[in-house]
């Protein structure tokens, strides 16, 4: 690899993920609400809310940690999204596989925890409680339908598993079970709902994020555009058998993003005990089922 | 501290990921799917744990009896970043201390880990921490000119100085993540755990007594000085076969 394609694929891979993920949160607030009858956000809302939100006046530090917090939020997503393979750029994503991906996508959380964590804030303090809690939940189907993906095309390598699925068949016909399993376990990692008592996204003053003025939402803004691209790409890759060009693998990207966004808001949220109850009880008997039939 | 619990916990790019790494690929190519749940619950436990650690000490709520706390001095901080910045090298190139591992497996006749400085290589996807570790700074760096290159400046304030519905926050009420941390395993376990540890504790208490009722018993029935002795070669002849034992082997 040159060191031209190096920096192409280091400069457009996130920038690419940033203006795929503004068009799924346009996406996810359209169908929002078509699903409650309302006209909806116009064409470029998703941007201008990151832009207004830069240009607040308000914007309060609580300390070192606050910061560094949402930059590893940021920073924890951009790394992830260079080691997915998309058409055409798939030259650093042999270096990670699957393993570095899932600790990628840890990071965030960390990260937010920790920025949350600085601030002395009690609504804070019980989101972050939430969401490490959230974390441990619906890690668990995930890290079994990784299991079961890994296993099936016996490799850790994203691009192995892509190219095996371009010659084969798609994984999702192969491992609909996993499949499944993934699909239940991607709601939870987004945070939509049923499982979005963590993110909170309604109680603004009363909820984690209450501390995060200006560009530190702004931030988180820009992270959940990122998070919606990584989430997509990665269900893409490993079961719906990736993209051969741009134009399908983005059909199929918002089409798996579209998924848990249709049911989100059809659907009440759980408590914590309820969430981790759910997600350990069903997609993790299907996850199980379907690595037996993999096995 | 930061770089340290990211290494306990296996995160990249810090040593114990490679380790970890190692581990599930071998789990998952072997086809260990329980153990390799398991092994992630560890880790998903080690973050948890390390951050309420984390927490406890740096975030959340100061007290007031901290809060003039000062940075330590610099003998204390130096050995602390010496540590730091060899958990950093050794999981940015895995390959230095693989090179041992390696020897240590050709020496017991196991096959030798394919390894070069940036981590592993096999057929069926390999880890490279170099590129790993780059790309996750090169997403910090990203990140960090999103956040403080094109945002505006922020205000610093204290961690007390915030919006909590109406309340106001001090030092004497604690409010924040780790304070009162078990109720909720407590209501799980509450009862088996009164009744059982209780017990037990009572239990080891009341042996412990006895034992020492008794040891001093014979001691003080016997005659003190020949005891005492008795004891001392006996001490000293461990401590004598035992460095004979380490020589020998």
């Amino acid at each position: 690899m040159s060191w031209s394609e190096l920096l192409a694929e280091l400069f457009f891979m996130p920038a690419i993920a940033f203006v795929v993920g503004l068009f799924m949160v346009l996406m996810m607030r359209k169908i929002a609400a078509k699903i409650q009858r309302r006209v909806g956000p116009p064409f470029f809302q998703p941007l201008y809310d990151i832009v207004k939100l830069y240009q607040k006046d308000t914007q309060v530090s609580h300390g070192l940690w606050h910061d560094i917090g949402i930059v590893m939020a940021v920073g924890g997503y951009i790394g992830a999204e260079i080691l997915l393979p998309v058409p055409g750029f798939d030259g650093i994503a042999d270096k990670g596989g699957i393993i570095t991906l899932s600790y990628f996508l840890m990071i965030p959380s960390l990260g937010m925890a920790l920025g949350v964590g600085q601030c002395a804030n009690p609504n804070g303090s019980i989101g972050i409680s939430r969401a490490l809690t959230a974390m441990l939940a619906y890690d668990i189907p995930f890290i079994i339908v990784v299991f079961g993906v890994a296993w099936h095309f016996q490799s850790t390598s994203l691009v192995e598993m892509v190219e095996y699925q371009q010659v084969h068949q798609w994984g999702i016909f192969e491992m609909p079970l996993l499949a499944f399993a993934g699909l239940f376990a991607l709601q939870g990692m987004m945070g939509k709902h049923p499982f979005e008592i963590y993110v909170a996204p309604a109680e603004i003053a009363t909820g984690p994020m209450v501390e995060m003025s200006g560009k530190y939402m702004g931030g988180l803004f820009v992270m959940q555009s990122f998070q919606f691209y990584t989430a997509g790409v990665l269900y893409t890759s490993l079961f719906l058998g990736g993209g051969e060009n741009w134009i399908t693998f983005l059909i199929k990207c918002f089409a798996v993003i579209a998924i848990p966004i249709s049911i989100a808001y059809v659907f009440p949220r759980f408590r914590t005990e309820d969430v981790v109850r759910l997600l350990w009880k069903w997609p993790v008997m299907m996850g199980l089922i379907g690595l037996a039939f993999v096995m | 501290m930061l770089i340290g619990i990211i290494g306990l916990a296996g995160l990249p790019p810090m040593n114990g990921f490679v380790s970890k790494w190692l581990v599930y690929r071998s789990l998952l190519i072997n086809g260990h799917p329980l153990l390799f749940v398991a092994a992630v619950i560890g880790t998903l436990g080690t973050i948890l744990s390390v951050y309420k650690l984390i927490h406890n000490t740096f975030l959340g709520q100061l007290r007031l009896e901290f809060q003039q706390i000062k940075e330590v001095p610099l003998s204390m901080l130096t050995p602390m970043l010496v540590l730091a910045i060899l958990v950093f090298i050794t999981g940015f190139m895995p390959g230095t201390v693989l090179s041992w591992i390696a020897q240590i497996q050709t020496h017991i006749g196991l096959p030798a880990v394919q390894y070069h400085l940036g981590g592993i290589d096999y057929v069926k996807g390999g880890l490279d921490m170099i590129w790993v570790s780059s790309i996750l700074f090169y997403g910090f760096a990203v990140g960090a000119i999103i956040f403080y290159v094109i945002g505006g400046k922020s205000k610093r304030i204290h961690p007390y100085d915030n919006y909590a519905g109406g309340h106001f926050l001090t030092a004497d009420v604690q409010y924040h993540y780790s304070n009162n941390f078990y109720p909720g395993l407590m209501h799980l376990i509450g009862n088996w755990y009164r009744g059982s540890f209780k017990w037990f504790e009572s239990v080891l208490v009341s042996f412990v007594g006895f034992a020492a009722k008794t040891t001093e018993n014979i001691f003080r029935s016997q005659q003190p000085i020949r005891l005492l002795s008795f004891i001392i070669v006996l001490v000293l002849s461990f401590v004598y076969f035992s460095s004979i034992g380490v020589i020998a082997r």
